[in-house]
């Protein structure tokens, strides 16, 4: 099972909160971890999940 | 407050907050009449006290629905087998009227059924029958309307009887020269003939006219049957009479009989008419096959249609009926539709394409899954509402009903004062006075104005019907023909109403067919409206469903990412792209633009993250829709297009076709507001929209029009239903309204021309030049002014608009 970047928590692909980023599929528990991904992919790739984004 | 009050218990459909309760008592508490409403939430009811004298329980349920909810009703279809002219229907329609509970009627002779609305809670269906049965009529509860009840036992027997009368009428004739002449036969052996003649036909076939005239005074009303029992039944008893030497002059067997024979003549012409306008319900039945084979274990058995059930696999072969409303799950074919679209030409029809019961597979096999079975299914559907439509009233005949009441009373009027005025004024002597009123009783042709409307409206909603246009409501055909505005809706109505791929713009490298196979192929398995629509165009130009992708992930708001041939294949939007870091979509851009400034929306392709090309999707303008349009204009009317999009959508398609005046960026309430202030304007609307999600609209225009989707049709909203929502047809129903309305007010002219020339002549008016009405001559009148309203009626249904 692939983990929410954002949250930390384990996903299940048939989620309806995914995005593409740099080619690659990224799944989500929730819109709100979904936007805060999208506001700026690089900090959670490169630090983990950290939890939502500030200004979320 | 006089009279009587009753107390009646109304299930109220809609009502959700306490603020419907008090929105209803206050509409009903402002009926004059209504004594007290109490409307309570939890159980939906409302209990209404009135005085069924002053208010009825139709206009009740009129101020309900005013506020925008409904009471629950029943419908309740009697066939009455005696019911055989339109004074019985008035009578039936009477009685049951003022029966508590009932709250609306429509009786039809032509199909001897009565179609009753009844609160459930009041009234049930055996207590109609037997209020009908207490009025003198043979009544039973027909759960649907029977199609081959048009009565063709009783049109041979009543042939029968119509020789038998003509031909007795006739010798009798011969014999009343004879005994004017050359008296070869011997006076006694005349009038002992004429007696025996005469009782034979008046008692045998001409008992029908006794009994209806007895039957309507026990009704209190005077109708036809009334007219031509006392013609015949005074000559008659003058007659006999005078044979018996009670008082002196001439007999008038022959008269009488030849009355009661030509009268005959006439009805069963009339019947026999009536009976071909009933052909298109007629027709719509047969369509229905008998038989159906049925895929059971693997195995095809023939089973009878009523044992097909939904779910079940039926094979279908060329020149086959098609059984059921279903899908085709295998095989290919050429499907006639014409039985409900009017449409000539066979459709070609495959895989996951519906159909329909009653076309016809004109070519190829097919296997269908029934979705839809019996009465269900949409012809079975379409029949009942074409069957219930023709047993509907229109405005202008309540009208002319009320005066056909009133007319015989008028001419039973006449007829006495023909009589005083000969017998004692003129001093005629009772003979002559006698065969006056006769001639005036007989000459009065109420039916003439009783046939003109229906029969007209008949003939109207069968032309309709054979175009693939279900006329529900009369009165809607009946003011189609003064709408001066059209508004048409804009998705789904001129519109196809689902996107469609309108262009392919390949990026270079790349050939249109791979754009649209890359991208069928990565969205074959998604459900999105977007994506169907590549799948069905990749399918409508390559003949075949696109092969499977390895893998497949939709990625909502965005589109989808697919492997094709072990490559990623994105389908989207510029998020997608972005997110696939396909960066040459510069090329394009101006494409994209173009395509977007035309209200269409773009989906980007791209494979391993290079673009392949852009697919243009909208929702495409209907075939037909622009000539529709321009033929409204044509016959003078306004059109208006609605529509919830934004306005610079709204206006590229009102550049293709071409209508007068345009409302966007409207919800559905909008909609209705806008034939509202049309409306104000002093215009009559006509509304063609989708009957369900415009059914604010289409109830509140003058004429509402659904455009069918294939779906339930009685389900729908509209007084008048496209089949399958090709809006040529619209032009169609102005056409027909108009020659239904032209027909009518011709019929009902020259009915009105008939009475005034003849009844006067009758009376003996014109006796002091030598020209008089012998009542055998009235008669004939009467029975040729009545047949010929019926042929000009039946001549419109033939008609091919």
């Amino acid at each position: 099972m692939p983990m929410d970047p954002v949250c930390g928590m384990e996903v299940s692909t048939t989620t309806r909160f995914k995005t593409v980023y740099k080619g690659k599929v990224y799944y989500f528990c929730s819109d709100l971890c979904r936007r805060s991904f999208e506001k700026d992919p690089e900090r959670y790739l490169i630090h983990g999940p950290l939890g939502h984004h500030p200004s979320e | 407050m006089s009279g009587n009050l009753v107390s009646e218990r109304l299930k109220i459909v809609g009502m959700h907050c306490a603020t419907c309760v008090l929105t209803i008592e206050n509409v009903v508490k402002g009926l004059r009449g209504v004594a007290s409403v109490q409307a309570n939430l939890a159980s939906s009811e409302a209990v209404v006290t009135y005085d069924p004298s002053r208010v009825h329980l139709k206009d009740i349920v009129k101020a309900v629905r005013s506020v925008g909810y409904d009471v629950y009703k029943r419908e309740v279809t009697v066939s009455v087998d005696n019911m055989v002219s339109i004074d019985d229907e008035s009578i039936v329609e009477s009685k049951l009227r003022s029966l508590p509970g009932v709250i609306d009627v429509s009786a039809s002779h032509l199909n001897k059924v009565v179609i009753v609305y009844v609160n459930p809670e009041t009234v049930d269906a055996p207590s109609i029958v037997r209020a009908l049965e207490e009025a003198g009529y043979k009544a039973s509860i027909a759960s649907e309307v029977k199609f081959e009840d048009f009565g063709r036992v009783e049109l041979s027997s009543m042939l029968r009887w119509t020789i038998i009368s003509l031909a007795v009428g006739f010798a009798l004739l011969i014999l009343f020269i004879d005994h004017m002449t050359l008296r070869l036969v011997p006076g006694t052996v005349f009038t002992l003939l004429g007696l025996l003649g005469s009782t034979i036909v008046l008692f045998i076939p001409g008992r029908r006219f006794f009994i209806g005239a007895y039957r309507a005074l026990r009704n209190r009303v005077a109708n036809m049957d009334t007219l031509v029992a006392l013609g015949t039944g005074s000559i008659y008893v003058y007659s006999v009479a005078v044979t018996l030497g009670l008082i002196g002059g001439d007999v008038y067997y022959e008269a009488a009989v030849l009355i009661i024979a030509f009268v005959l003549a006439g009805r069963y012409i009339e019947a026999r008419v009536k009976q071909g306008a009933g052909e298109a319900v007629r027709k719509l039945a047969e369509m229905q096959p008998q038989e159906a084979s049925v895929l059971r274990w693997g195995r095809e058995v023939k089973v009878r249609v009523s044992d097909v059930r939904v779910g079940d696999i039926v094979v279908v072969r060329q020149g086959e009926k098609i059984p059921v409303d279903g899908i085709i799950v295998k095989g290919k074919a050429y499907v006639d539709e014409s039985a409900f679209t009017g449409e000539p030409i066979p459709r070609e029809k495959g895989e996951r394409d519906p159909v329909y019961a009653g076309s016809v597979v004109t070519g190829g096999w097919l296997h269908v899954i029934a979705t839809r079975v019996g009465g269900e299914t949409t012809l079975a559907q379409i029949a009942r509402l074409v069957s219930q439509a023709q047993a509907g009233k229109l405005g202008i005949q309540r009208v002319v009903d009320r005066i056909a009441g009133w007319f015989t009373w008028i001419m039973i009027f006449i007829a006495l004062a023909t009589f005083t005025t000969w017998y004692i004024i003129a001093g005629a002597g009772l003979e002559t006075s006698l065969v006056f009123m006769a001639s005036v009783l007989l000459v009065a042709c109420p039916c003439g104005l009783g046939l003109a409307t229906p029969t007209a409206v008949v003939a109207g909603v069968n032309v309709a019907a054979r175009g693939g246009v279900i006329v529900r409501n009369v009165v809607a055909l009946e003011r189609a023909g003064g709408v001066d505005v059209i508004a048409l809706d804009k998705t789904g109505t001129i519109t196809v109403g689902r996107p469609s791929v309108v262009s392919i713009v390949p990026a270079p490298g790349f050939s249109e067919a791979e754009v649209l196979e890359l991208a069928a192929t990565a969205e074959k398995w998604s459900e999105h409206p977007i994506a169907k629509a590549i799948v069905e165009e990749y399918r409508a130009r390559a003949g075949s469903y696109p092969g499977d992708p390895e893998s497949f992930e939709p990625l909502v708001g965005m589109g989808v990412i697919a492997t094709v041939k072990g490559e990623t294949v994105g389908v989207g939007n510029a998020k997608l792209m972005k997110g696939l870091e396909v960066e040459d979509v510069e090329p394009l851009s101006g494409e994209v633009l173009k395509l977007m400034g035309e209200g269409v929306t773009v989906v980007y392709v791209s494979r391993s993250s290079r673009l392949a090309g852009v697919i243009g999707i909208a929702d495409k303008v209907k075939e037909g829709s622009v000539e529709a349009i321009g033929e409204l204009k044509k016959l003078g009317l306004k059109v208006v297009m609605l529509t919830g999009d934004r306005i610079e959508t709204a206006k590229t398609i009102v550049a293709r076709v071409g209508v007068d005046e345009v409302y966007a960026e409207l919800d559905p309430e909008a909609k209705s507001d806008i034939i509202r202030e049309l409306q104000k304007r002093g215009f009559k609307v006509m509304m063609v929209g989708d009957g369900v999600n415009d059914a604010p609209s289409i109830s509140k225009a003058d004429v509402g029009v659904a455009v069918g989707t294939g779906a339930d049709v009685s389900k729908e909203a509209g007084d008048i239903i496209l089949v399958h929502g090709d809006l040529r047809k619209v032009p169609l129903i102005i056409r027909v309204a108009r020659r239904v309305k032209r027909r009518i007010y011709f019929n009902l002219f020259w009915a009105f021309i008939y009475n005034i020339t003849l009844v006067p002549i009758a009376a003996g008016i014109l006796a002091p030049i030598g020209l008089t009405l012998r009542p055998e001559m009235a008669a004939a009148a009467m029975a040729l002014s009545s047949i010929s309203v019926t042929l000009s009626s039946y001549q419109l249904s033939r008609w091919k608009p």
